[in-house]
């Protein structure tokens, strides 16, 4: 298994994906100092390469633990140095470097890869993919609209006359309660939380209701046509179960 | 006569067709109605004055039916 410079968070390609896979796990084998090879979680800001450990530390630190930000890059040469000479002494010991890469990443010659170009089939699947998912997200647009313009044909159904001129017009429509007469100005230009408006005998709001439908995703107008249809024929019902808020 | 049972669902509403003459539309319009209703769904028969009535069993007879989720307080 190489040992290479890779960086994620410059958008470098890899070239170890065995090892990629493998720094998912952070290890904990830095204590074991001399010949342990540690990978590091990509998340970690410190995670942008494989490496050797310092030899004696304690610490899941590598000698090639982002040198620019603590080491340097001298540092990380003179370091490697050291871990080959460690390596001589113990041959064998380093699992996944050789002596050789040891000794170049001692004379820094080992720094960051140059990106790999994808081949030929990988960049047909990537586009593929691409293309799969532009697909996919134009389904998913087209199915929202099917179902606004179904709900909206469905509520407009069941609309009277004037209900339906004052939802086109303004974005409500008003409903008289089953039960108390009580009228309410249902508005469809909001969310449907909060959105019914209980009214006094001269048309001004009073309260405001909110009970809708939880718990499944439906189209605006599917909620409304739902608290409309409550409201008149189960207005006592509705009113139980939806918060109310004076408004004045 | 045919009855006609939309349910409220993500897509818009599904919708279930039955001539009450026909038995086996009856039923498929039934066990529908049943199966929604046994999970917490609201039935309401829709009448032509635009009044609409909550219904707790089957009625081949209705011509328009809603059937909708629960609303709950926000």
């Amino acid at each position: 298994m190489p040992i290479y410079w890779v960086s994620l968070n410059d958008g470098g390609w890899w070239v170890d994906a065995p090892a990629v896979l493998a720094w998912t796990t952070p290890s904990t084998s830095s204590t074991a100092g001399l010949n342990t090879i540690t990978t590091s979680s990509t998340t970690s800001t410190y995670s942008n390469i494989i490496w050797p450990i310092t030899t004696g530390s304690t610490m899941a630190m590598s000698v090639f633990d982002t040198p620019r930000y603590f080491l340097g890059a001298q540092a990380a040469q003179a370091q490697a140095a050291l871990q080959q000479q460690l390596y001589d002494a113990r041959p064998g010991g380093f699992v996944n470097v050789t002596r050789q890469q040891l000794g170049q990443l001692a004379q820094g010659q080992l720094g960051q890869l140059p990106p790999q170009r994808p081949s030929p089939e990988q960049l047909a699947a990537a586009e593929r993919r691409m293309r799969e998912d532009h697909d996919r997200a134009q389904q998913v647009a087209r199915n929202r609209e099917s179902a606004a313009r179904r709900a909206r044909d469905l509520l407009i159904e069941h609309l009277t006359p004037e209900q339906r001129e004052t939802f086109v017009r303004h974005g409500w429509f008003v409903v008289e309660g089953g039960q108390s007469k009580t009228r309410y100005r249902i508005h469809t230009d909001r969310g449907p939380a909060g959105n019914i408006h209980e009214l006094d005998i001269t048309g001004n709001a009073v309260a405001q209701l909110c009970g809708h439908i939880r718990h499944m995703s439906l189209p605006l107008c599917d909620e409304v046509l739902a608290q409309m249809i409550m409201l008149k024929a189960d207005e006592e019902g509705y009113r139980r179960l939806a918060n109310r808020s004076r408004l004045r | 006569m045919h009855g006609t049972m939309r349910t409220l669902d993500p897509s818009g509403h599904s919708e279930h067709h039955w001539d009450a003459d026909v038995p086996a539309e009856v039923e498929a319009a039934r066990a529908h109605f049943n199966l929604m209703t046994g999970k917490g769904y609201h039935a309401f028969r829709m009448r032509g004055d635009q009044k609409a009535e909550r219904m707790s069993s089957f009625d081949p007879d209705a011509e328009s039916m809603i059937l909708m989720p629960q609303l709950s307080g926000g």
